[in-house]
């Protein structure tokens, strides 16, 4: 079967691909083009637009019709194609219209007025000059008119943009509150921390107190919690550390800590077992403290699988205050 | 999704973010494309599929490049030469794997089943006004909003014909514009698709 004489030459076998009428060996040569070659797949997709816009406007060869609405329709994603179409094509269509109407064809029949100081015009030719003065001032107005009309819709489409980006603005408004909501609540949960801490904390022979159970770090998301600031004394020998875990797989990990300035590696943990408590999961681990210097350091928690592969699944950042 | 396609798609894990990346770069073969060569493939797939009249042809797509992913994860390159014919052999395998699954299968959703979409075939349901056929015209005039002025131009220009003349039309277009009318045919399909997707997400329907 050939389609329809609307379509050229080139794009016919590309319809008939597209409807289902080749022999399986050239369908899965086209196959293999519509992914391989860029040319093929290019032109694919244009051919596939012009057949759907045709079929919606109604101009495909009645057997081409008919074989469109029983091959190609019976696709759930072709038919959303074809409903896109039914909106786009007259939407295009009106939109040009009011190109056509608003360029000032109208306006092209003006005559030039008589020059001051030229002679003139003789009695008989007044009527037509008084005729062509008012029809140029006819097609001015009316040029003022659509340029009026044209000017109207060009505001309104600028009022609708101004209020999609007023409706944006307020939808990033309402998001930054939810993030500081956030970053509240997660200051918060810090201070009941630490202030348990400090109810087990128990002082050193030397009166300077040390840290007996470890320090709770959160993973940082795209909502930015502030960097915790530990203060380690110099007799301390480890830094505790329980790293709440973000749902995930893994029952195994491994804790890197980088020097996060040049994200340097300067300590990695062993094997280490996740654990579950009534807030959460943690993976418990404790850092040697003659490795950490003044200075930012990022941890990155990785889980691993049975076959040893690695995948971060948390990060954290701290800084040490010594 | 039938049952044992779910099932088999679900075995594999989840690419990682590293695995993604290195597909990212072997798919743009030495050119950075900042994920558009990803984007253009994968929706080369989800065609090929479809065309092929799987139901599930997102799915079918994402799985064929998982699988790219894990291959070079695992074995850190792939011979096969360019990444695109790759891309058609795993799809290959892919939809004949789909193919024997479907004809095992015992089919629990009537809308995917064969004899389902045979009964919309013969009644597309592509008929009168309904509420959801107004929000995608609202959707529609707030996507076109969005464009670019000159890119509602160029889609305005480029598509405003179903007529033979259309062709001249775009002869013109594209000498206008000072490109070949190839260039020309994929710049209006890209607008064209990014309107697609907008209206899409707009309409929730995706």
């Amino acid at each position: 079967m050939r389609v329809g004489s609307e379509w050229v030459d080139d794009d016919q076998q590309l319809i008939q691909y597209l409807l289902g009428l080749l022999a399986e060996d050239e369908v899965e040569r086209l196959d293999e083009a519509s992914i391989v070659d860029d040319d093929v797949a290019a032109r694919l997709r244009a051919v596939e637009n012009d057949l759907v816009d045709a079929y919606v406007a109604g101009t495909l060869h009645e057997d081409t019709r008919a074989r469109f609405e029983s091959v190609y329709l019976t696709s759930p994603l072709r038919r959303e194609k074809v409903r896109f179409a039914q909106r786009f094509v007259p939407v295009v269509s009106r939109d040009t219209d009011c190109e056509a109407a608003t360029t000032g064809r109208a306006a092209a029949g003006v005559k030039r007025a008589p020059r001051s100081g030229a002679r003139r015009p003789r009695p008989r030719r007044k009527a037509q000059v008084w005729s062509a003065g008012i029809a140029a001032l006819i097609f001015l107005a009316l040029g003022g008119l659509l340029q009026n009309i044209r000017v109207r819709q060009q505001v309104s489409r600028a009022e609708g943009a101004l209020a999609a980006s007023a409706a944006r603005q307020e939808s990033l408004a309402r998001e930054l509150d939810r993030s500081r909501t956030t970053l509240a609540e997660t200051g918060k949960a810090l201070d009941r921390s630490r202030a348990a801490l400090a109810a087990h904390t128990q002082p050193a022979p030397s009166g300077n107190p040390v840290l007996s159970i470890a320090l709770v770090l959160l993973p940082q998301t795209r909502a930015m919690a502030p960097v915790e600031t530990i203060a380690l004394a110099p007799s301390t020998r480890q830094l505790p550390l329980l790293l709440r875990l973000e749902p995930n797989d893994y029952r195994r990990f491994q804790v890197l800590v980088r020097d996060a300035s040049d994200n340097q590696l300067v300590w990695r943990s062993g094997i280490l077992e996740g654990r579950r408590a009534s807030d959460g999961s943690f993976v418990s681990v404790a850092i040697p403290a003659d490795v950490l210097g003044p200075r930012h350091y990022s941890v990155e928690l990785a889980g691993l699988d049975s076959a040893g592969a690695s995948e971060t699944v948390g990060s954290y950042t701290f800084l040490i205050d010594r | 999704m039938n049952v044992l396609t779910r099932v088999a798609v679900q075995d594999e894990r989840a690419l990682t973010h590293d695995g993604f990346r290195q597909l990212l770069q072997w798919l743009d073969d030495g050119v950075e494309s900042n994920g558009e060569t990803y984007l253009e493939m994968r929706r080369r797939l989800v065609s090929y599929f479809d065309r092929r009249n799987r139901p599930f042809a997102d799915d079918l797509a994402d799985e064929t490049l998982n699988r790219i992913a894990k291959t070079l994860e695992k074995c850190g390159e792939i011979v096969v030469r360019p990444p695109a014919k790759y891309c058609y052999v795993v799809a290959k395998y892919v939809l004949h794997e789909d193919l024997r699954r479907s004809r095992r299968a015992v089919h629990v959703d009537h809308d995917r089943t064969p004899a389902g979409i045979e009964s919309r075939a013969t009644m597309p349901d592509l008929g009168p006004e309904t509420a959801l056929d107004e929000r995608r015209f609202a959707c529609l005039e707030r996507c076109l909003d969005r464009l670019k002025p000159e890119q509602r131009l160029l889609a305005i220009e480029y598509y405003r014909d179903s007529k033979r003349q259309k062709i001249e039309r775009r002869r013109e277009l594209a000498k206008r514009l000072g490109i070949s009318i190839n260039a020309l045919g994929i710049r209006a399909c890209r607008i064209r698709g990014t309107l697609e997707q907008c209206v899409g997400e707009c309409c929730g329907s995706r």
